[in-house]
């Protein structure tokens, strides 16, 4: 296991939920791209926490907020896909029309 | 006393006073602006009184405004300055007699007449490039509401046209403006100083990209064929006391700056382009004098005229930028081009006057209908008859002493310009005869034998610039002494 | 346990009070949203909030000179921190006034509307004060997420829903872009806060450094999608136009402030020494926004649609000032984002107040012929669209031409130049709504006009009883047809009203606009007060 290893797992898993977020109809698979996306991200500075810069504390900080407010965005969401829901009887993002020009 | 400030700031406060007047005191804003023209007529005699021709710029009034920008409210005069700031004051006066809108005048109506008048003065006394900016595009914004609102059947699309033409023209003066402030040393927007310093002497294409940045946005404005296409629109569609201050003050703003900041502080680019320039001033006063001949509709002849004369002042200030003129020469180039501002103020303001007394009775402004007017109203054909005769040129009459000045000064360095342009006046002549004779000579149509003549507001609007169309005639030396470019050119 | 005390780092509770105070607030205000009474929720909320944002005003201006480290190099309070603090809090402040009686808040519950609303402007205080990658990410996330649910709060509109669901998307995926770019220039660098940044990147020289670039890059992406720079920007007028207007108005201009701050704190500080390999990047995008925002706003007959097109051509011309990495661009950037708030603010809350008085929406239809029915109204709007598309005499003209100086200075006459393209072209889209406004007559709108944007179920909900101010004279006899039309317009309790609050934001902002442009130093002795957080600049 390398600095380099960890680079190129975090950067496949932002390019899954990169392609997710624009090729998913779904709303909630949108959403789990996106948190695919923060997790390679998290996944990054772990890995400078742990190869590249071990003595500043700094990075862990920045994962343990990132985590939080990871959770706290997929709360929202997905309160926000079921008022949809509730409203449409759909979450395809496709068939939300509404607002165009 | 800061006249100059007062002058400029009294219509702007009764503006904003008129705009919160409440509207059942239906007879106030028409009182408000009255007052307040009258005031700033009284602050510029006062001005005229306490001016020096000998000087050059002075009686200068400075209040740092925008520290940071290194902005400040700067106002002075020299001849141009004031003789244009006079014709302002007295033009707006009349304007406000005369009314605009419905009757009695409503606090809109009011308000956007001081507004304009107030940037006005501000654009023609402004000694701070920032302020003379400010003040060019707020005499747009008053203007362009003046023609929208009050103007006639196509006003819209008129004022849109002359909003779009002169803001568009405003912004490479925007520029202009900018790279003259940067290219001082130091950097300032202090006109007075730029003019002494003339930054950008000798400074190649880049002198030249702003000379000419500031020469299409005032050959809009003037205007130089061919940015001329507003002008006929605005004229025709403004109401009548719209087209007066459009005429008499707004197209002056353009040549003002040709001199004020091309010929000033860009001489060296001016004199490189001299000769394009009066070239182009030709064919306005040639174009502008053939489509008028053609015209049928009285505004419409009388807007196209006005192209013609601007032409004339065109001429003028690019002989006297040209690199051989004899000192003399460009003096009476000069003088003549400022004069010819002022007294074409004062002749079209009375036409467009006149035109709009027509338009009221006859509900027509077609030459082709009308015909033996001078039988039912005397009085309104004979002020006709003066203020064409004056427009023609007439010895005697306010454009006669400005146009020949004009001609003698052009004629020291181009002969030739000089000789094609006075055609200009040859065909201005026939067009005014030709009018004249069919509009108020001959049988008189049953329809019109019942026209009442001018009277009361409308005499009072329109009689005192018959008598300074005389006096400019007569006295010259008047405004010329005033005038006196050989003190601050 | 090694018995050692853990040592907490000092915290500076005067210099965090305005931050603070919004979420103490916040906190107040939800609980008090529990109340049976409903005057105290429909009035003492909104009255609550109101006190909440003054007080964190009038602590920030206690705060003004301060300029000092606050928990530990995580936020720090200076010049930009307390203008930009200054404009988020007016914002709000403006927001609960032209919330106080719409339908958003009835319909959400005013609790949970003004805590949310309260807490997103915590989030934008954190995000101007952050020094530190962590506390700007902190910041964003806790502007952004009561925003989403903020545009979604008129629940029974399918279009606020939606609003609500795109911002959540784009904004999320927005964020998650951004921060894989902060976890980047974090790899490169070592450190998270900014100093440290600037330190290694000056020390070390990571101008070609592959991680620091595709770092820099991404977080500008992500940025741009939060201050709707173009490409980034095609969410903005659908959710603008889908959110409801007081939240609109709230998020165009407030959001778009946190995000230049934090444009300027990240790339004119921390990324200064970079500049040369964003720099022309940035100056490429501005020039794209304020093309495209330009043209988008072209053609537009949604008042809301077009103003959102607008604000990312405003987008562009403020990244113009950062783009010159100078304090001059510092200056002009803030300048223009206060006079942007006041000059938007206006727009808004006319907008606002036709929507309650017509059956038309954010139509602009609804503004015609205000002219002559509705000067209080009319007024602001024509000031606010002269500002826009700066006409001198106004705030926007003066803003402009500070950046155009700025530009200039800066050694991007060129840029200075697209400017004034783009405020040419502006002109087209905002002399249509002048003239909507004073050339038409007032729309004789029928009862059986649509509702343009959906069905609107009638509330169940009670009515405040809207006390029509003075404003509300106007609506007299010639106009029983638009008042019959508002109730139409989903039957919308206080219908046909014109409310007094609307009006005063809508002309008291005006005021401002014009004040801006006529005396501006004040304002321009306010924004020096930023140069002292970029000793590093010019």
């Amino acid at each position: 296991m390398s600095l380099t290893v960890v680079i190129a797992v975090a950067a496949l898993l932002f390019g899954i939920g990169l392609y997710g977020v624009l090729s998913q109809t779904n709303a909630v698979m949108i959403v789990m791209g996106v948190e695919l996306m923060l997790g390679a991200a998290m996944l990054n500075v772990v890995g400078f926490l742990r190869y590249a810069w071990p003595e500043a504390v700094s990075g862990s900080f920045f994962v343990l907020v990132v985590m939080t407010l990871m959770a706290l965005e997929a709360a929202v969401g997905f309160a926000l896909i079921t008022s949809v829901f509730r409203n449409r009887r759909t979450a395809e993002v496709d068939d939300l029309t509404e607002l165009q020009g | 006393m800061p006249w100059l400030t007062l002058a400029v700031s009294v219509p702007l406060l009764a503006a904003a006073l008129v705009a919160v007047l409440p509207a059942r005191m239906t007879a106030a804003p028409r009182a408000v602006a009255l007052g307040a023209s009258v005031l700033a007529l009284a602050c510029m005699a006062v001005t005229w009184a306490r001016f020096d021709a000998g000087r050059g710029m002075q009686l200068v009034e400075e209040a740092t405004w925008i520290p940071s920008l290194d902005i400040s409210w700067r106002l002075a005069v020299d001849g141009m300055s004031l003789a244009l700031c006079a014709l302002t004051v007295v033009l707006f006066v009349l304007a406000v007699i005369h009314g605009v809108g419905p009757k009695p005048m409503t606090r809109a109506a009011a308000a956007l007449l001081l507004l304009l008048e107030g940037a006005t003065l501000a654009f023609f006394l402004a000694q701070d490039f920032f302020l003379f900016y400010v003040a060019f595009d707020v005499t747009l914004v008053a203007m362009y509401f003046l023609i929208a609102l009050w103007g006639e059947e196509n006003r819209r699309y008129a004022a849109l046209k002359f909003f779009l033409y002169t803001l568009v023209g405003s912004l490479p003066v925007l520029l202009g403006i900018i790279a003259l402030f940067l290219a001082a040393e130091p950097n300032t927007f202090n006109m007075m100083r730029l003019a002494e310093q003339e930054p950008l002497a000798g400074a190649g294409v880049g002198a030249s990209f702003v000379f000419l940045a500031f020469f299409v946005g005032f050959a809009i404005k003037t205007p130089v064929v061919p940015f001329h296409t507003w002008l006929p629109a605005a004229h025709v569609e403004a109401p009548t006391a719209g087209s007066v201050l459009l005429a008499g003050v707004l197209l002056k703003m353009g040549t003002y700056g040709l001199v004020r900041v091309n010929l000033q502080m860009l001489p060296d680019a001016f004199a490189e382009y001299a000769l394009p320039v009066a070239l182009l001033g030709v064919v306005s006063a040639l174009y502008g004098a053939l489509v008028a001949l053609a015209q049928t509709d009285l505004k419409r002849l009388i807007a196209y005229t006005s192209i013609n004369h601007m032409g004339y002042v065109i001429v003028g200030v690019a002989a006297a930028a040209a690199g051989g003129i004899s000192a003399e020469a460009r003096e009476l180039a000069i003088d003549g081009a400022v004069l010819q501002m002022v007294a074409h103020g004062v002749v079209t303001a009375a036409l467009f006057f006149l035109a709009g007394f027509i338009q009221t009775r006859a509900r027509t402004r077609d030459l082709g209908l009308l015909n033996g007017l001078i039988r039912p109203m005397p009085v309104y054909g004979t002020l006709v008859a003066v203020a064409f005769f004056a427009s023609l040129g007439l010895p005697g009459l306010a454009q006669f002493p400005a146009e020949l000045q004009i001609f003698l000064g052009v004629f020291d360095v181009w002969p030739a310009v000089a000789a094609v342009t006075v055609i200009g006046i040859v065909i201005t002549a026939g067009l005014f005869l030709l009018a004249l004779q069919r509009a108020f000579l001959g049988e008189t149509s049953e329809q019109w034998r019942g026209l009442t003549d001018v009277r009361g507001r409308e005499l009072a609007a329109v009689v005192p610039l018959i008598v300074l169309t005389v006096a400019l005639g007569v006295f010259p030396r008047l405004v010329l002494d005033v005038i006196n470019s050989g003190s601050w050119l | 346990m090694n018995g050692r005390k853990l040592e907490g780092p000092a915290i500076d509770f005067a210099g965090l009070s305005p931050l603070l105070a919004l979420l103490g607030g916040a906190v107040v205000v939800l609980m008090v949203g529990l109340l049976r009474g409903r005057a105290a929720r429909e009035h003492g909320v909104p009255a609550l909030s109101f006190a909440t944002l003054a007080a964190s005003l009038g602590l920030t201006i206690w705060q003004l000179d301060s300029s000092e480290e606050l928990v530990a190099g995580a936020l720090a309070i200076d010049g930009l921190g307390t203008v930009l603090n200054i404009l988020f809090v007016s914002a709000g402040m403006a927001t609960v006034l032209l919330s106080w009686r719409a339908l958003a808040p009835r319909e959400s519950a005013h609790g949970e509307f003004h805590a949310l609303l309260l807490t997103s402007i915590a989030g934008m205080v954190v995000l101007a004060w952050s020094t530190n990658l962590v506390t700007v990410f902190l910041g964003l996330e806790l502007l952004s997420i009561p925003l989403y649910v903020l545009c979604a709060t008129e629940m029974r509109r399918a279009t606020s829903l939606e609003s609500g669901l795109k911002y959540l998307i784009v904004g999320s995926l927005g964020s998650a872009v951004f921060l894989y770019g902060l976890a980047l220039i974090y790899g490169a660098t070592g450190s998270t806060d900014f100093a440290g940044i600037a330190e290694a990147n000056s020390a070390v020289g990571l101008s070609s450094d592959p991680l620091m670039l595709t770092g820099i890059a991404l977080s500008v992406v992500g940025l741009g999608f939060k201050a709707s720079v173009a490409p980034f920007h095609q969410w903005t007028p659908d959710v603008y136009e889908g959110a409801p207007t007081p939240v609109t108005a709230f998020m165009a201009v407030a959001t778009k402030a946190a995000a230049f701050g934090i444009f300027l704190r990240l790339f004119d500080v921390a990324l200064i020494d970079s500049a040369t390999a964003w720099a022309p990047a940035l100056a490429a995008l501005a020039t794209v926004t304020i093309i495209a925002g330009n043209v988008g706003a072209l053609g537009q007959s949604s008042l809301k649609r077009m103003l959102a097109y607008s604000s990312v051509a405003q987008a562009g011309y403020m990244l113009a000032g950062v783009v010159v990495t100078s304090g001059l661009g510092v200056r002009a950037t803030v300048f223009y984002l206060a006079v942007y708030l006041v000059m938007n603010l206006a727009a808004f809350a006319v907008i606002i107040a036709r929507e309650r008085e017509t059956s038309l929406g954010d139509d602009l239809a609804a503004v015609e012929g205000i002219g002559a029915t509705r000067p209080v109204l009319a007024w602001p709007m024509t000031i606010a669209m002269l500002s826009l598309a700066g006409i001198p005499a106004t705030g926007g003209f003066i803003g402009k031409f500070f950046l155009i100086d700025a530009t200039v200075d800066g050694g991007y006459a060129w840029l200075g130049f697209v400017i004034v393209i783009g405020s040419m072209i502006s002109l087209a889209y905002y002399l249509r709504v002048i003239a909507a406004i004073w050339m038409r007559d007032a729309p004789a709108v029928a009862q059986s006009t649509p509702v343009p944007a959906g069905p609107r179920p009638a509330l169940a909900g009670g009515s405040p009883e809207g006390d029509a101010g003075p404003g509300s004279v106007a609506l007299g006899a010639e106009s029983p047809p638009a008042q019959a039309g508002a109730v139409v317009y989903g039957g919308e309790p206080g219908g046909g009203k014109a409310h007094w609050e609307v009006a005063l934001v809508a002309v008291l902002c005006a005021a401002l606009t014009v004040a801006a442009g006529v005396v501006p130093q004040p304002l321009f002795d306010l924004v020096q007060r930023c140069g002292d957080a970029f000793t590093n600049l010019v």
